[in-house]
């Protein structure tokens, strides 16, 4: 009998790691962003108040 | 004196950036939620439970991840041809935020279900690809939604980068019903829908894990979907004061359009 178990298993294990990457990506560059603007942010208040 | 209907008012306000960035990011986490519960069910079930395929055997366990991802391959594509066709029309800006914001999701799940078919042919059809009519144009889906996301980087000004890739989306329509209809047309490898309109030839103990992951995919798709929305109204709002609000927790005057 053909044993069909590593079919699955990559099956499985490439469908969750396309979508937790396609997850993480807007997560991780959503804080990247957040932190850049924050940062452009506090530097422009700095120089107005100069 | 004429008083609008609440929902008019909401669907109004909804489309406001920051009015949706808040109501997006309230509801994201319980998008989340209700997929990772689904997703568990239904792989459990999926995986440990559903019975194997007379003709298949165990290998068609691999439908409970290529059917859904094949599914919202199309579904996401067909969203994106609306959502053009209305940033073509109407021009609202909310609307083309969403439309390019889905093309990276339908690209992920086109990927899943091209690769996950190719698994799935291996022990079925003793090879993991042919130029079968089916997969060839599952396969031309993908290069559209990588196609409308450089056409969208390549531009730099976005409203115009939206009714240009907008354009594209609509023109790649012609795809999907050959995707649909292609098992019909032609002579393929691949099998005829089992579950249609018409009826199901699926037993119900394999069909509701499917159904499970189908809507674990959707709910996927709505949280991932908000979340990139969200992140693309910050980055082209960066200069407007509902983002230093958002940022710095701070209210700031209204009077630059935040619109």
């Amino acid at each position: 009998m053909f044993d069909h178990s590593v079919y699955i298993v990559a099956s499985y294990l490439a469908t969750a790691i396309v979508l937790v990457w396609c997850a993480l990506s807007p997560l991780l560059k959503t804080k990247k962003v957040r932190a850049r603007l924050t940062r452009e942010i506090a530097r422009t208040g700095t120089e107005k108040s100069e | 004196m004429s008083t609008k209907h609440p929902f008019i008012v909401f669907i109004h306000k909804l489309g406001s950036a920051p009015h949706f960035y808040r109501i997006a990011g309230r509801l994201t986490p319980w998008l989340w939620a209700v997929f990772i519960v689904l997703a568990a069910i239904g792989t459990w079930w999926g995986l440990f439970r559903a019975p194997p395929d007379y003709l298949q055997g165990e290998s068609a366990r691999i439908m409970y991840v290529h059917v859904p991802a094949a599914w919202m391959s199309m579904l996401i594509y067909s969203m994106m041809a609306v959502m053009g066709f209305i940033a073509l029309v109407w021009r609202i800006r909310l609307v083309e935020v969403l439309m390019i914001s889905s093309a990276p999701i339908g690209a992920a799940f086109t990927l899943i279900a091209l690769v996950t078919g190719s698994l799935w042919g291996r022990p079925t059809w003793g090879t993991y690809w042919v130029w079968d009519a089916r997969l060839t144009s599952e396969l031309v889906l993908l290069f559209l939604y990588l196609g409308a996301m450089g056409l969208y980087s390549a531009t730099e000004e976005p409203r115009k980068a939206a009714r240009a890739t907008s354009l594209l989306v609509l023109v790649g329509v012609v795809n999907l019903p050959i995707i649909h209809y292609s098992v019909e047309w032609w002579n393929t490898l691949h099998q005829p829908a089992s579950i249609g309109v018409k009826g199901n030839s699926i037993d119900p103990s394999m069909l509701w894990p499917l159904l499970i992951m189908a809507t674990a995919a959707k709910f996927y798709y709505g949280a991932n979907l908000l979340t990139r929305a969200r992140l693309r109204l910050l980055k082209q709002d960066r200069r407007k004061n509902w983002v230093r609000e958002v940022l710095t927790s701070k209210p700031i005057a209204r009077n630059d359009g935040d619109q």
